[in-house]
């Protein structure tokens, strides 16, 4: 697989091209995980277990969807097939990427991966139109895009929240595969239910205000969801 | 008499004092019960020494322990990592270029329970030993930090503790101290100490007019020792003819490239009379040259160590600190415990300034008796404990003198003399001779310096182990070859997921470090 190269959108370099649509997704086909907002969590909480990991440039804590259980496996998005009712946002926006804008936040630079097999210039839905603006299908990914980017600070502040408050502990996630024995996830977070029970009053009238409580039951519930990954693990051939 | 102890007075807000307020409010109270008053009085007239800006991996424990977060600390101290101290020029004088030198590491040796000191010993020695036993060393000296940004807080890879400015520490936990600790904060300058008739310390009078009255009084006052040496006339221990170091020079070095990269350990660099400590923290360096007054003139000894920075020390100017070796002949004495300065001193090679301000300090928290029926035996043993631990610390320290075969000055010749050495230490030096040093060799847990840290000196600094005729009880060669090439793999991948030393403490300025 060659590498995710975002670039920004050139009207002028990129006026020809347009994307396939695949709606199998197959660009995630290696990867175990992909972000996940909290916004999402109660649909994306039937499909796959939600947990929270840390970044490995920041330490910074993101909530992900577990896809995989092993280092480039993906059991959901895989063989051209996907085995989910929910298409997270973070794998539906693809090609297409905010970079980040320094001096105004509020509006987005629209980024493309210039390696995508998607692009082309026959085959697919149009970046531009005749006129060289935005075609219609590039203003909604636009739309999309600066929605993500808010729920995605909102979510920012979700996590920092648990952090503040020792709602996070690490998961111990120990599975058993039959012959291949037993496999320990390491370096996955959620949520510790002791310590949520034991919460204040005033605590728990203010996660209940700032509307926390659906994302925090969500990511809970969504744990048993290993035992679906395992599942598809006993059918699953690699290519 | 069988009265409460609830008031303790500490005196002195250095480290020392503020260390130990800390310790002791965190050991005797709870957030939300305080049974025991802690005061702490300040001078405002008399400033903190100021340096012990090295520190051991205890202190990770010790500043968990007192409820410190570690970034804020990392943030607010100019913290950088201190994974070991490299001794350069220890065992040979440098010839044309050519310097000698050895980590003595944080990582213990055999982390895995298997010792391959023995296989080490007998094997041609084609490696210095802290990099045949472990992997840190390749971490050290390719100036890697010692954890990641994933991992939680007081956490790493390998075995860490820290390089801090003393003059900030002091400040950061006094503010933790009396923010979150409950301890009271006074500044007061003692003009007099007022006894009982039984010699015990009734109360303190100050220069503001104020009297301070307390249970108990803890001496944090540095070098003057203001209770015990002055007031309560408890004599001092001088060991001046085993350590021969008796003054130091020091300077700090602003950086001239703010991006250059710090060491994640000390170096300890040895010349004519005495030795360098170099100390890398995140916003400059702390440089001194420690040296003994009686082979080397205070002139001289500011060239050496204007040499040894170079040019950025040309405009920089030199702060001289008398230093007498040695300790109180009691450290506790009626209602009266020294900590820090005021107990006891010796140079600063091994980091053992704050060391022994934190394990007396918790000793100290361990044996307070609640009434004052337990004193007489609390202070024997107190006295005991503590006493035994300076002539443990003594031996470490000579250790690293005895063992240099550097002959270019009077200096280390006096410092080879067998008279000048401890007891102690010349007959267990005889008895690793040909007998491997084992664990029973250090049977007190109050021993600071345990058999990891003798091997490293030792076997770095070319003690000759003879096992030859008892080779036959090594016999696992094959497992230990399994052991040197799990270190090697070990060494490969930290290099693969540890970064910088000056990017991660960037990195934790800008993200923090993780609780979890």
């Amino acid at each position: 697989m060659t590498a995710i190269n975002m670039i920004p959108l050139d009207a002028a370099k990129h006026k020809n091209l347009r994307i396939k649509v695949d709606r199998n997704y197959s660009h995630v086909s290696h990867q175990n995980m992909t972000p996940l907002l909290a916004s999402e969590f109660l649909a994306a909480s039937t499909n796959f277990p939600i947990v929270f990991v840390k970044q490995q440039e920041t330490g910074k804590f993101k909530s992900v969807a577990l896809l995989g259980l092993d280092t480039e496996e993906n059991l959901v998005f895989t063989n051209n097939k996907v085995l989910s009712n929910y298409i997270p946002v973070n794998i539906r926006r693809y090609p297409f990427a905010a970079g980040a804008k320094t001096a105004d936040e509020s509006e987005i630079v629209l980024c493309i991966d210039e390696n995508s097999t998607l692009l082309n210039e026959t085959e697919g839905v149009e970046i531009f139109d005749e006129n060289g603006k935005p075609s219609e299908s590039t203003q909604k990914i636009t739309t999309l895009l600066t929605d993500i980017l808010a729920k995605d600070a909102a979510t920012d502040i979700f996590i920092a929240f648990l952090v503040e408050n020792d709602l996070l502990q690490p998961a111990q996630v120990k599975l058993s595969l039959g012959k291949e024995g037993d496999k320990k996830l390491n370096g996955l977070y959620k949520v510790d239910e002791e310590a949520l029970n034991e919460l204040s009053d005033e605590e728990v009238l203010t996660l209940y205000k700032r509307k926390y409580f659906p994302a925090i039951y969500a990511h809970l519930a969504s744990l048993s969801q290993f035992n679906r990954l395992l599942q598809l693990k006993s059918n699953f051939t690699p290519q | 008499m069988n009265s409460p102890i609830k008031n303790i007075a500490i005196v002195g807000g250095g480290t020392a004092g503020w260390l130990t307020a800390c310790i002791l409010a965190k050991q005797l109270n709870n957030a939300r019960d305080i049974t025991t008053t802690i005061t702490l009085i300040e001078s405002a007239e008399i400033p903190p020494i100021g340096v012990g800006e090295g520190t051991v991996p205890t202190m990770r424990q010790t500043l968990r322990m007192i409820g410190i977060n570690e970034s804020d600390f990392i943030q607010e101290c100019d913290v950088t990592f201190k994974q070991s101290i490299k001794f350069v020029d220890w065992l040979h004088t440098p010839q044309s270029g050519h310097h000698h030198s050895y980590h003595h590491l944080f990582n213990y040796p055999h982390t895995t329970g298997f010792d391959l000191t023995p296989y080490w010993l007998l094997d041609k020695r084609d490696k210095n030993y802290a990099g045949h036993v472990s992997f840190q060393e390749t971490i050290c000296d390719l100036h890697l930090s010692p954890k990641r940004i994933t991992d939680k807080e007081y956490a790493g890879t390998v075995e860490y503790a820290y390089h801090l400015d003393a003059a900030k520490f002091s400040k950061f936990l006094a503010k933790h101290g009396c923010n979150n600790l409950g301890i009271r904060h006074q500044i007061l300058t003692i003009e007099d100490v007022i006894l009982f008739p039984d010699g015990s310390i009734e109360k303190l009078l100050t220069k503001e007019g104020q009297i301070v009255s307390a249970d108990f009084f803890v001496d944090c006052s540095g070098f003057s020792s203001r209770l015990m040496g002055q007031a309560l006339n408890v004599g001092f221990v001088s060991k001046g003819h085993q350590l021969l170091v008796n003054n130091a020079i020091a300077m700090q070095v602003p950086y001239a490239d703010q991006d250059k990269e710090i060491p994640p350990f000390t170096i300890a660099t040895a010349h004519e009379a005495g030795w360098t400590w170099d100390i890398g923290l995140s916003k400059r360096r702390g440089v001194g040259y420690a040296y003994s007054s009686n082979h080397t003139s205070h002139d001289r000894a500011e060239e050496i160590l204007r040499n040894y920075v170079g040019d950025e020390a040309i405009d920089l100017s030199a702060r001289r600190i008398p230093m007498e070796v040695g300790y109180r002949e009691k450290f506790w004495h009626k209602n009266c415990v020294a900590i820090g300065l005021s107990a006891g001193f010796v140079e600063p090679l091994e980091a053992t300034a704050l060391l022994t301000v934190e394990a007396t300090a918790k000793l100290f928290a361990e044996k307070l008796p609640t009434t004052t029926r337990g004193m007489v035996y609390a202070e024997k043993s107190f006295n005991a404990i503590s006493r035994y631990a300076w002539d443990k610390v003594i031996d470490f320290i000579k250790l690293h003198y005895i063992l240099s075969q550097r002959r270019d000055n009077d200096f280390w010749l006096d410092n080879v003399n067998p008279e000048t050495a401890p007891q102690s230490l010349l007959e267990k030096l005889d008895y690793w001779k040909f007998n491997l040093p084992t664990q029973s060799d250090f049977a007190s847990k109050y021993e600071v310096f345990q058999l990891e840290n003798y091997q490293y000196v030792l076997y770095g600094m070319d003690f000759m182990t003879d096992l030859k005729q008892i080779s036959q009880r090594y016999p696992h060669i094959e497992l230990a070859n399994k052991e040197i090439k799990k270190i090697q793999q070990h060494a490969l991948q930290a290099q693969k997921t540890l970064v910088s030393h000056r990017d991660m403490i960037n990195k934790i300025k800008q993200y923090g470090i993780s609780k979890i």
